[in-house]
């Protein structure tokens, strides 16, 4: 009966506590409904969210590192063939790329992919790989000079650690992309013509005296110039292979005897045989004894230089033997020799000679390489600074003649084909073909001075002293805004630098002080202006390398004992080579150390 | 109902409630706290990834292994922590394989560049350990974030 009345009505509060526990049934229920349904799916989609942002996260850097190393082996890359040097960049940035990891997971399966659509499979990654013209930002076929920005996109197909549970099927592709390359970049390269600069040519130091018919030839002494004079300076010898040839400059052991030379050319030499020396002649077969002779062709006409013959460079480079009559005067005996004097033998001894000069040869030919591969790599404009005694004032200067030899008048004594300093006017000032074109885009070797530069490098001699403070002012003056004094030549947004190239130390300044004192000072300016210099010194003697890092280092800042690379900071590097075959790498060096991300 | 019935009834209630309390709370509470463990370990994963590839990146721009290591340590110490739940993230080591500084004495094979690696690790201390991402339980109840990058060296010292 009670229980009947109990189920029937219950007592209030006995209904209240009923209710609250059916209330707090519900809750519970509620809770594990919402565990199980809402949150655990949300932290589950938190966790797999965080997963992706992080390997978005890492991809990129790994696509970064993957960029960087493709524009630096464009950079530094010695190959003028713009097909072969993106071949290159692309191999060496998928080796870049599998060195990394992604989510713990080892990269060294990725595979490079010819389409930019990609659809990776489940933890795999593709890269894909376009170069891009630096100005339109269009991409370009391979192998176009205007490909000078490498684009890399990478897809890693993440796989969700709880696909199944949140309903996620699948592949998610994690893509990333990043450009590498050279930046818009205004670049002045000082070029040093001193007169240690054809140091290392083989020549003949010879005395011509006169014979009882003919001229005789007594070799004094023989190898490559600093050697051959036995010389032990620092600053090299200011004595030339090639005219003008500063023959009275008396550096080493021998003595020159201007009585002794005489005339130039079309009369015997005046002298009996002596010690000293009346002609230094280059053995245009690179021997050290001119023991292979040559044959050197001009225009299609054949001239002979038999070998181990020093006579016939000596009256080659005299200009004796353009013709018999010449030959005859000059007391020339070519009959003996087994050759006919003809017009063109000076020229083709010159010509020959000039390709024996050595360091200046190969530091010609590692500046014109350096300029086809920035122009290559790179929206570029060229300055080139070049300095001996001076600085290059004009874009045609001639060095003068040989002191002490201007009333003599003849042949070897003329220079005036022969360029001291050379360099485009307004070197980075743009030169639109059309002036209707607006000089934006900026690129192409109308613009750039690639053409000017290449051309104006390639008669320089070598003449003078190494005079680098006036060779950075100059690079200085045409970079720096007109606010700051300069000639404001740079353009806007242009990254700036200055290349200078030396085989010596600073013997001369424009300033009037102390060269190496005078350098040091241009390189406190360009640091305060943002602008590196990038040395590299060719140091061929052993026992001046370390003076000459001293002068040029990276390594110390210091305003007074410091080097022009570390004075000059902002990132600028030192490279020494210390024999020929180095200076291309050098150059492509520094091409590689402004290399960047761009956007 | 008896008055003994009803105060049992009355106490059974009483402890259903507390009961369903409690593991709401319990749930609650740890809930909150792997929310917070997340929150801690994807911003010390992020900071320290953030932290090793700037190393990496600065280390790339030096031309010796010395300067590298230092531009990496300076990097690093750019990016700081509260040192407590998140530590500084440091170098694992100044040793191959964790750090290396590979110019190939400037002779790099063909299609290889010049690289440098560095690896650097966070310690996480979580209030609950959790496994996550391949990260690793320290005995203090904290988690170790490691990870390494390589780069390319770009200014390459040359000396010939």
């Amino acid at each position: 009966m009670l229980f009947k009345t109990t189920e029937i009505k219950q007592p209030r509060r006995l209904r209240k506590m009923t209710c609250k526990r059916s209330r707090g049934q519900a809750v519970s229920i509620l809770i594990v409904i919402l565990a199980i349904f809402v949150v655990a799916p949300l932290s589950l989609f938190t966790v797999e969210l965080v997963r992706y942002t992080l390997a978005k996260e890492q991809l990129s850097t790994c696509v970064e590192s993957c960029a960087l190393a493709a524009a630096a082996t464009t950079a530094s890359g010695n190959e003028t063939d713009p097909i072969l040097t993106q071949q290159s960049a692309i191999a060496t940035a998928i080796d870049m790329f599998k060195r990394n990891s992604l989510l713990e997971q080892s990269l060294s399966d990725s595979r490079q992919s010819s389409t930019s659509v990609m659809a990776p499979a489940a933890k795999e990654t593709l890269l894909y790989f376009e170069f891009l013209d630096p100005v339109t930002r269009q991409p370009v076929p391979l192998g176009s000079t205007r490909a000078k920005v490498i684009r890399v996109t990478a897809s890693y197909g993440l796989v969700p650690w709880f696909a199944s549970f949140l309903g996620w099927n699948g592949v998610f592709p994690v893509v990333e992309t990043a450009n590498g390359g050279l930046p818009m970049l205004d670049i002045v390269l000082c070029f040093d013509i001193s007169s240690s600069m054809d140091d290392f040519t083989p020549v003949s130091i010879v005395d011509r005296y006169k014979g009882t018919t003919y001229n005789g030839y007594k070799i004094i002494g023989q190898g490559n110039l600093y050697n051959a004079f036995h010389c032990t300076g620092p600053t090299g010898t200011a004595l030339n292979a090639t005219f003008p040839q500063n023959l009275d400059a008396n550096d080493g052991v021998y003595s020159f005897s201007s009585t002794a030379r005489g005339t130039n050319s079309g009369a015997g030499a005046p002298g009996t045989v002596s010690s000293q020396y009346t002609d230094v002649v280059v053995n245009i077969d690179g021997t050290t004894t001119f023991s292979e002779g040559a044959l050197v062709t001009v225009s299609g006409t054949t001239f002979v230089f038999p070998p181990g013959n020093i006579g016939c460079l000596v009256e080659a480079a005299r200009g004796n033997l353009e013709s018999v009559t010449v030959a005859n005067n000059a007391k020339v005996p070519y009959v003996s020799w087994g050759i006919q004097p003809k017009p063109g033998y000076f020229n083709a001894y010159l010509k020959a000679a000039f390709e024996c000069r050595h360091p200046i040869r190969e530091a010609i030919d590692a500046s014109k390489e350096f300029f086809t591969i920035m122009n290559n790599d790179c929206d570029v404009h060229f300055g080139l600074v070049t300095f001996g005694n001076g600085v290059g004032d004009s874009p045609s200067a001639l060095c003068s003649s040989d002191v002490g030899y201007s009333t003599i008048g003849s042949i070897t004594d003329n220079p005036s084909a022969y360029r001291s300093n050379s360099f485009p006017t307004d070197p980075l000032s743009p030169k639109p073909p059309n002036s209707e074109i607006d000089l934006i885009p900026t690129l192409g070797p109308d613009y750039s001075n690639y053409d000017q530069v290449s051309a104006a490098v390639n008669p320089l001699i070598a003449y003078g002293g190494t005079n680098i403070s006036g060779a950075l002012n100059c690079a200085l003056d045409q970079l720096m805004p007109t606010s700051k004094g300069g000639e404001g030549l740079a353009r806007k947004g242009a990254t700036k630098a200055i290349v200078l190239f030396t085989d010596g130390l600073p013997t001369r300044s424009s300033f009037g002080g102390d060269p190496t004192a005078d350098a040091r000072a241009q390189a406190v300016i360009a640091n305060q202006n943002g602008i590196p210099v990038y040395c590299i010194g060719l140091c061929m003697v052993p026992s001046l390398q370390s003076t000459q890092t001293e002068i040029l280092t990276d390594d110390s800042s210091d305003r007074s004992t410091g080097g022009i690379a570390g004075i000059s900071g902002n990132g600028a590097q030192f490279f020494q080579a210390t024999n020929l075959s180095q200076l291309n790498t050098a150059f492509e060096y520094v091409a590689r150390s402004v290399v960047q991300l761009v956007r | 109902m008896f008055r003994g019935q009803k105060r049992f009834k009355k106490i059974q209630d009483r402890g259903a409630s507390c009961l369903e309390i409690s593991i709401t709370a319990f749930f609650m509470c740890v809930f909150s706290l792997i929310g917070l463990d997340v929150a801690l370990i994807v911003l010390g994963m992020s900071l320290n990834d953030s932290a090793c590839s700037s190393a990496a990146r600065a280390a790339a721009k030096q031309s010796s292994s010395e300067k590298a290591l230092q531009a990496a340590q300076s990097q690093l110490r750019i990016h700081g922590a509260d040192g407590y739940w998140i530590t500084q993230p440091n170098l694992e080591s100044n040793s191959s394989p964790d750090f290396v500084f590979n110019d190939f004495g400037n002779s790099p094979p063909t299609n290889t560049s010049p690289y440098v690696t560095v690896t650097t690790s966070t310690s996480i201390k979580c209030p609950i350990p959790i496994i996550f991402f391949g990260a690793e339980f320290l005995k203090d109840g904290a988690i170790k974030y490691t990870r390494r990058y390589t780069y390319p060296i770009i200014k390459v010292k040359f000396y010939g």
